[in-house]
């Protein structure tokens, strides 16, 4: 593990992140669904080479901005940019591994096929899938350690497996960044581990960003944190501050930092905010 | 019985309508996998009685405005509806298909009822037109409760060519059909034209049930989509497997539903869907059966 706090790899840190190439560009960003504003003047830049963890409560508005991004939900207001292009160009770059939530586990699809969809951008349509594919699709399954289940139906999967074949496909779309949304919501905490490791190793390559409700699980593998409740609080900083998660949630916060630099374990006095009250 | 069934092939009525089922259980086999899959029974539903309004349309051409546009022409003379009623249902089919692609990929919410109201409207204009057009109407019911027996030759090459074409079709798109079945948000973001696609679809879909009305009915066209798609997934895990397995599925539905009303004298459609049906029932019982010896192990 890389350890962020010595002057060596602050000074890295700063450095790199001048002459580092911006590939997430989100300015003065608002977007919602029917009248009703879920993103509030969100600004976001990520740099290459970024692993950036965004923690907020449901309904504040994790999924939408990754939404945003992937240019599925056009913003009422405010400019986004995916490697300087707009984001339906520049998502050909992106990975996207959704939440495994509602999934149809009778779905009739071998581990292969699925992660062989992340081939599709590069395969336009009326061409078949190429020998080149194929070695991706096998890559990017060895990478996940999915090699040896890939002819298995995604339906027999266990929960981590089957998250581990989704950033499989993410990555056989040979992207350059990679969004993850709650990439651990459906795995037990030992498992979480792993996932997170995976994404650290997968971080030499890609840029990463990724939203989650599980602050503990962010706090210890990602390189900077910010927090997203409608309004977003992030400076490219490598901790949650207690200000930031005071503002962020609304409501009172114990914070405590047990020497371990990204460890913040937070306790709520309140419960967090509902989606529509949020 | 081999006797009965050979002497039951002697009549070409017979032959034709074997043909027919076979014909129609392939494009059944592909489209139903992806209705089940995908989970568009529904619409499915909602395309096929909206066709309704296309026969009854085909009516009213038919038997009200050729005799008006042509006064005494041959057309007033033929007293069989010829393939007009084929033509609106196709017409009206693609149409309530484009519609209803459209109407899920744009409201969030109460599709459903939209489709169910497109359903019921679809089926109120056939039924309306047929009033008002001329004549006597004697096969009405055969397109409720389909004619497989009175299937012409012309009508074989149609089904045929419909054929030709879903399958041409389901191949050279297999991939994108199955990305936005499978995960439609991840196949727009990999940039497949998912509206395109689902339309697509949703037509072929339409083309199928027009087909199928033929052999079972309006009525039951659902359960013919979507009872063999339905017991192969519940033993088969590859998409492309339950396509074939559905294929054979429909196949044996149809010709032994028809062995079945030819021995007893019932009703075709009635007969296949009935085999079907059981099919189905028996499917569960082994599934849930091997589920509890799993469970045991």
């Amino acid at each position: 593990m890389k350890d962020w706090t010595t002057p060596e790899s602050a000074r890295w840190l700063l450095e790199s992140k001048t002459e580092r190439r911006e590939v997430i560009a989100v300015r003065h960003v608002w977007a919602g669904y029917d009248h009703e504003q879920v993103l509030e003047d969100v600004s976001l830049s990520a740099y290459e080479g970024d692993f950036v963890g965004l923690i907020g409560p449901n309904g504040g508005g994790k999924t939408t901005l990754l939404r945003v991004l992937l240019g599925l939900l056009p913003p009422t207001r405010g400019e986004v940019r995916v490697l300087g292009r707009p984001v339906k160009e520049g998502r050909r770059a992106i990975g996207y591994v959704p939440q495994v939530i509602a999934f149809d586990r009778d779905f009739p699809i071998s581990v292969w096929d699925v992660v062989r969809m992340g081939r599709l951008g590069h395969r336009g349509l009326l061409k078949r899938y190429t020998a080149e594919d194929n070695a991706v699709v096998a890559e990017a399954l060895r990478q996940a350690e999915l090699f040896d289940l890939r002819h298995r139906p995604i339906g027999a999967l266990s929960g981590g497996q089957r998250q581990r074949a989704y950033i499989a496909r993410a990555l056989a779309t040979q992207p350059q960044i990679l969004l993850l949304d709650e990439p651990t919501s459906s795995v037990d905490p030992q498992v979480s581990g792993n996932i997170y490791e995976l994404l650290r190793k997968l971080n030499d390559r890609v840029t990463i960003l990724l939203v989650s409700h599980d602050m503990s699980a962010i706090s210890s593998y990602v390189k900077t944190v910010g927090c997203l409740n409608r309004r977003l609080f992030y400076h490219g900083g490598q901790q949650l501050t207690a200000e930031m998660l005071e503002l962020a949630y609304q409501c009172p916060i114990d914070l405590i930092a047990h020497g371990v630099p990204h460890r913040v374990f937070a306790t709520h006095t309140h419960d967090e905010p509902q989606e529509d009250g949020a | 019985m081999i006797e009965s069934i050979l002497e039951a092939l002697q009549f070409s009525f017979m032959r034709h309508a074997l043909l027919a089922g076979v014909l129609v259980s392939i494009a059944c086999g592909i489209v139903g996998t992806f209705v089940v899959v995908k989970r568009i029974v529904f619409v499915s539903g909602g395309i096929a009685h909206a066709a309704y309004g296309g026969i009854g349309l085909g009516y009213y051409v038919k038997y009200s405005l050729l005799p008006l546009l042509f006064a005494g022409g041959d057309a007033a003379g033929d007293p069989r509806p010829g393939s007009w009623p084929l033509l609106g249902a196709i017409l009206f089919s693609l149409l309530a298909a484009v519609i209803m692609g459209l109407i899920q990929r744009r409201t969030r919410q109460r599709a459903d009822t939209i489709i169910g109201v497109l359903w019921a409207i679809g089926m109120a204009l056939g039924i309306v037109l047929i009033d008002l057009s001329e004549g006597y109407k004697v096969d009405l019911m055969s397109y409720l409760f389909g004619s497989i027996l009175a299937v012409e030759r012309s009508e074989l090459l149609i089904i045929l060519g419909l054929d030709v074409l879903i399958v041409a079709l389901v191949a050279l798109f297999y991939k994108e059909l199955l990305a936005i079945s499978f995960d439609e948000t991840f196949a727009t973001v990999e940039n497949v034209p998912v509206d395109a696609i689902t339309i697509a679809l949703l037509c072929l879909i339409a083309l199928t049930v027009v087909m199928l009305m033929r052999v079972v009915g309006l009525i039951m066209v659902i359960a013919m989509l979507t009872i063999p798609a339905a017991i192969v997934g519940h033993f088969v895990q590859d998409m492309k497997r339950v396509m074939a397995g559905s294929i054979v599925l429909g196949m044996v539905f149809t010709v032994v539903g028809l062995w079945i009303s030819y021995a007893w004298n019932l009703t075709s459609g009635a007969s296949i869907i009935l085999v079907s049906g059981v099919a189905y029932l028996a499917s569960l019982a082994i599934r849930s059966l091997r589920m509890q010896r799993v469970a045991k192990l």
